[in-house]
């Protein structure tokens, strides 16, 4: 009896984490014809205005030593990332209020919810990471052994946003200023982050920006395991695999006691 | 073994003049930023056993729905112990905790695995849940679009078929339909002789005394009697109509000097239907109430004549007709009621198409002003053994005044004093 009731409450959350995740993936494409292939046509449509918009009408060169001279490749594999990333922190904000139905009047384990929102996320994003491997090996860059890169840059990246996810989700309850802050803020990340600049163009003041950022690494490792590019090195993926750690810590800690309020404020 | 014990339970909320600064507390539990502590539970100590149905009774914002949430866990209490044992099933206020964007059938699932359901063992209940329900095609539409009375309808239906241990219910029978109502108490006996504990929250004394085996009244956060749901019940209304009395916001109107209207033979008229229900072997097809002077009544006086007129006529054949109706107060506590079996009148078998009046001449004794209901009423049978063809709630209206003198509780019995000086 004594931990009858623990188990069952993981059960529960487990079983209610899978539900909501599965169910906000099918509400993507919910009434769709094509359901989760525009997961796939999403990201190839968009490399295919990038491409006419930046190499040919533009006429944007990348400068040597990066990963490939195809630009929107370039740009496209640094993206996904960045999407997942953005997704998973920016809905969280808001995802509490959604469900004070559930929060107030039922023993409800909020903390899945965010984690719903990263799983179902990341299902999209896996899928458009398998489409833009295919167009780049029909572009020449056919994946290699570095295409293994990809776990370890993915994992650390899930933490992070989940961590941060938590974190956003508890904060705005009580400051309903959050999601506001937030969304200014991440437009500031996108620039901060080597998504559509080359890591050459960060000079000076901007070039310190770049170190900190702790989603570099993830963006790195995602050039080189799917355009077999030059490798992030050991400490950039540690550091990655740090703060992954850390703000799954802090952002954990902070939801389970921002958690009692709940129910009062909602 | 208590499924529920509360020892010595304390709850209050504490105020915050922003919700930052109760974050601000939380982070740093040592800094205390709460303007004040308010109140809502005081030392409140009870236990329910297995098999028992406990009654919350009391007024607004006495702490019954507190006491249900510190039940169901979601909500900590200040001081003292709330242990529960064993799967609990909630039904706080209307739908449970349902999303508003989800359908019926998402929200049931997701109830399901917050009662500690796996997919597979809601997949085996799922019809049984739908068919209690019966919302129709509507399972697969966003639970916003429900009805009040479908939401009460799908959430009670999941609740009880998650085969709780303890099921919790604030106030939920208050909405649906009759039938619904008829079908949750059948399914609430049931559940009480699988011996689950149940914790209700009812405004309504019947259901009180219905249902429950012992009742706990509330009052302003601490536990003012508890005991038999008769008893407590009685004591809570005494306590209310105490309160009312000193109120003089509703004066009965004044009944105006109504021109004869001859009283028709046959009553036509049903003035208000607020639930029917019944076979339809036999159908009600007017009410109507006259004063002593046989004009249609405006109001009732104490201590006055009037008559009830109650028109039936049978739709299929009906062997031993009996016609009746329940006086109700204006709480909605049956308060004297009669029919022609109790009155010793037998009516004749009725072929299909026979009409019948009945009047009923009622001495009023003095009762007390308020707002009096007339629920009429056709079975067949006998008085212990009947089948209601048809029965409707509150049909008539009528306020009762104010008589020349004081009466004391609900009525004033007839009454002789007699003194001696021994």
């Amino acid at each position: 009896m004594p931990f009858h009731r623990p188990l069952r409450r993981r059960r529960a959350s487990l079983e209610l984490l899978w539900q909501l995740a599965l169910r906000d993936f099918r509400q993507r494409y919910a009434g769709s014809i094509l359901g989760w292939l525009w997961g796939v046509i999403h990201p190839l449509v968009l490399l295919g205005v990038y491409t006419f918009l930046f190499r040919h009408a533009l006429g944007a060169r990348l400068p040597q030593g990066e990963a490939t001279d195809n630009y929107p490749l370039f740009l496209m594999a640094g993206l996904l990332p960045w999407l997942v990333f953005n997704e998973t922190v920016s809905r969280s904000a808001t995802c509490i209020s959604e469900f004070s139905a559930l929060v107030k009047r039922s023993v409800f384990p909020s903390e899945t919810v965010p984690a719903a929102i990263l799983l179902s996320a990341g299902a999209v994003h896996v899928l458009s990471v398998a489409a833009l491997v295919a167009v780049a090996a029909a572009l020449g860059h056919p994946p290699g052994p570095r295409i293994a890169v990809l776990a370890p840059s993915l994992v650390p990246l899930a933490m992070l946003s989940l961590g941060l996810g938590w974190f956003v989700a508890a904060l705005q309850v009580y400051l309903r200023d959050t999601a506001q802050i937030l969304s200014v803020l991440l437009v500031a990340g996108f620039w901060a982050t080597p998504v559509f600049l080359p890591e050459s163009m960060y000079r000076g003041p901007f070039e310190l920006v770049l170190t900190l950022n702790p989603l570099r690494p993830a963006i790195l490792g995602y050039r080189a395991a799917i355009l077999d590019g030059p490798l992030p090195g050991v400490a950039e993926l540690g550091t990655l695999w740090l703060a992954g750690l850390l703000a799954m810590a802090v952002g954990w800690l902070f939801f389970r006691r921002a958690k009692r309020g709940f129910v009062d404020i909602l | 073994m208590a499924r529920i014990a509360f020892n010595s339970v304390s709850k209050s909320y504490p105020a915050y003049s922003r919700p930052l600064d109760r974050l601000r507390e939380l982070v740093r539990p040592g800094q205390r930023q709460r303007k004040a502590e308010i109140p809502a539970l005081r030392d409140i100590s009870f236990e329910a056993a297995s098999g028992e149905t406990l009654c919350l009774i009391g007024a607004n914002g006495s702490g019954k729905s507190t006491t249900l949430q510190l039940a169901a866990g979601i909500l900590a209490p200040t001081r003292g112990s709330v242990a529960v044992r064993g799967r609990v099933a909630a039904l706080l206020e209307l739908g449970a905790g349902f999303h508003p964007e989800f359908t019926g059938r998402e929200n049931a699932r997701l109830s399901a695995a917050l009662f500690g359901l796996s997919a597979r063992e809601f997949r085996t209940v799922w019809p049984e849940v739908e068919a209690f329900a019966e919302i129709g095609q509507f399972v697969d539409r966003p639970v916003k679009s429900y009805s009040s009375g479908m939401l009460v309808r799908l959430a009670f239906a999941v609740a009880i078929h998650v085969d709780p241990e303890v099921l919790l219910v604030d106030e939920a029978l208050a909405v649906g339909d009759h039938y619904f109502r008829q079908r949750c108490l059948r399914k609430v006996h049931e559940l009480r002789s699988r011996r689950v504990t149940i914790l209700f929250v009812s405004h309504s004394m019947a259901d009180v005394q219905a249902l429950g085996t012992r009742a706990l009244w509330l009052d302003r956060g601490r536990i003012a009697a508890q005991g038999p749901p008769n008893k407590v019940a009685r004591r809570y209304l005494a306590s209310m109509n105490a309160r009312e009395r000193g109120d003089p916001s509703a004066p009965a109107p004044r009944p105006s000097p109504v021109s004869s209207t001859a009283a028709d033979p046959r009553s036509s008229a049903i003035p208000n239907v607020d639930q029917r229900f019944g076979t339809r072997r036999a159908e009600i097809t007017g009410i109507s109430v006259f004063d002593d002077s046989g004009h249609p009544a405006r109001s009732l006086f104490p201590g006055r004549l009037s008559t009830v007129r109650i028109s039936v006529r049978a739709i299929e054949r009906v062997d031993r007709p009996i016609v009746g109706f329940m006086l109700r107060n204006h709480l909605g506590i049956d308060f004297a009621g009669t029919n022609t079996a109790r009155e010793g009148v037998r009516l004749g078998a009725m072929a299909a198409g026979a009409a019948l009046t009945v009047d009923f001449r009622i001495d009023l004794p003095d009762l007390y002003a308020g707002t009096f209901s007339f629920s009429p009423a056709v079975s067949d049978g006998s008085l212990e053994s009947y089948e209601i063809c048809d029965w409707i709630d509150d049909a008539v209206a009528l306020p009762m005044e104010r008589g020349a003198s004081e009466v004391y509780g609900y009525l004033h019995l007839p009454c002789r004093v007699e003194v001696s000086s021994a």
